[in-house]
């Protein structure tokens, strides 16, 4: 019984990015009425609602990179009713910023991998290849979707992600 | 079955809305789930595609005086129910609220356990007591969700917590905290006050009880039919008096009242017959 309840309030995520176009921290705190059409129009189910065990965040959108990343396609921020998700571009999405562990990615260690260049939703902008073929990430394209982080094979990821606005 | 004509029956059709909202409500997600998305979202905001169509007033409310900000969009899809409210009065929570459905089978177990017998209709002093605690709850909390930033209805908000365990439920497949939220309000409902959540506390009730203070959609009683059985006192679960003509702001225009009567006295009117009693102070 007690586990039982533990459940209810237990999800495990490591890093929680925020949908795209999300206004800043304590502002979309302010404005989620917690109604879940975010949750409801994704059409990867990325977005999650927090549960109760996160209860400073509880009921806002929340996006888990090891679960399912965001592919960036921009249907939220459209139906949010309180303008907590602002609509914007890709570009300006802002959910936050990758780095490559360049100790541990494959592509730095003499084997091609380039699944994170491959996967990436601003592929070019955000990621590009140096003349050896290994991942480059461009500090002003990347807006932290998580795609690179959820694709990369290594254990732990070699990419290093960073939630909140630049 | 020979139907008494002077007996209205509302209920059957309540009842129907009642169930084609809650079912609604456990539709939308599947079909969302489905990619059929013309009609998206929870009582907390309706819409199709892009726009916003019905967004909870109270929510809307908080969100103005967190962000300090009004948003006219907004305002205009939070202003539906809020309209509804002017013309019908309260219609929102006894024909179309989730919780009241919940709230009404916790009164059914009450019945079963024998709480409701010799319930008496609240003296009228109880029953001012109960409005000042629905309004300073309403208005509380949104001076609290004023001061802190935060829109503090909607973490207890059952109607919400009712939405998102649907929709949590399909997307997630797991059940999340809210059900205990909702588990005591049915307890304190079924052992403390009967429907204690929408008579004390509901501050989306209370917004719409303020609303329909002059509503036009009224319960009224016509005195020279009444026989003074007392029916409609026994039955109000919201401790409304219309025997002694007291048809408040916290009359949910559910009909339960209406349908009670045995002679037709009660009505759900529009206007105010001549021999029809005058309008309740409270």
């Amino acid at each position: 019984m007690f586990e039982f309840i533990q459940n209810l309030f237990k999800t495990t995520f490591s890093i929680h990015l925020r949908p795209p176009g999300a206004r800043d921290e304590s502002g979309l705190l302010a404005a989620c009425i917690k109604c879940g059409r975010c949750m409801e129009v994704c059409p990867y189910q990325s977005i999650f609602l927090a549960p109760y065990s996160q209860w400073s965040l509880y009921g806002t959108p929340l996006i888990d990179p090891l679960k399912k990343p965001c592919y960036l396609c921009m249907k939220c921020p459209e139906v949010c009713p309180t303008g907590a998700l602002k609509p914007v571009t890709k570009e300006k999405a802002g959910m936050g910023i990758a780095g490559i562990i360049e100790t541990t990615c494959l592509s730095y260690q003499e084997t091609i991998c380039n699944l994170c260049y491959r996967h990436c939703p601003l592929k070019g902008k955000a990621i590009t290849l140096d003349e050896d073929l290994s991942p480059v990430i461009i500090n002003e394209g990347c807006v932290g979707c998580g795609v690179c982080f959820y694709i990369c094979p290594t254990q732990p990821r070699s990419i290093s992600l960073k939630t909140g606005r630049k | 079955m020979k139907l008494n004509k002077n007996r209205h029956h509302y209920q059957p059709y309540r009842r129907a809305i009642q169930a084609t909202v809650l079912l609604l409500m456990i539709a939308i997600p599947f079909l969302n789930l489905l990619k059929i998305d013309v009609v998206q979202g929870t009582l907390c905001s309706i819409g199709t595609m892009t726009i916003n169509i019905i967004t909870c007033p109270v929510g809307a409310i908080q969100t103005f005086l967190t962000t300090r900000h009004v948003d006219l969009l907004l305002l205009l899809s939070a202003s539906f129910f809020v309209v509804l409210a002017f013309v019908f009065g309260r219609i929102f929570c006894s024909w179309i609220c989730v919780q009241h459905v919940f709230s009404e089978m916790g009164d059914k177990i009450r019945n079963v356990l024998g709480r409701n017998k010799g319930c008496q209709p609240d003296s009228p002093k109880r029953y001012r007591r109960g409005r000042k605690i629905l309004l300073y709850f309403l208005g509380g909390s949104l001076f609290a969700a004023f001061i802190t930033g935060i829109p503090v209805i909607c973490y207890i908000c059952p109607i919400g917590a009712i939405c998102r365990l649907f929709i949590n439920g399909t997307y997630l497949h797991k059940i999340g905290g809210e059900i205990i939220v909702l588990a005591i309000i049915l307890i304190a409902e079924i052992s403390i006050a009967r429907r204690g959540w929408c008579k004390y506390l509901c501050p989306v009730g209370a917004l719409y009880g303020v609303c329909s203070h002059s509503r036009s959609l009224k319960v009224r009683r016509n005195p020279d039919s009444c026989v003074g059985c007392g029916k409609c006192v026994e039955v109000c679960p919201m401790g409304e008096a219309p025997l002694h003509g007291r048809i408040g702001k916290t009359c949910t225009n559910c009909a339960i009242c209406v349908d009670s009567c045995t002679t037709g006295a009660l009505k759900l009117s529009f206007r105010k017959s001549l021999n029809s009693d005058q309008e309740s102070k409270l």
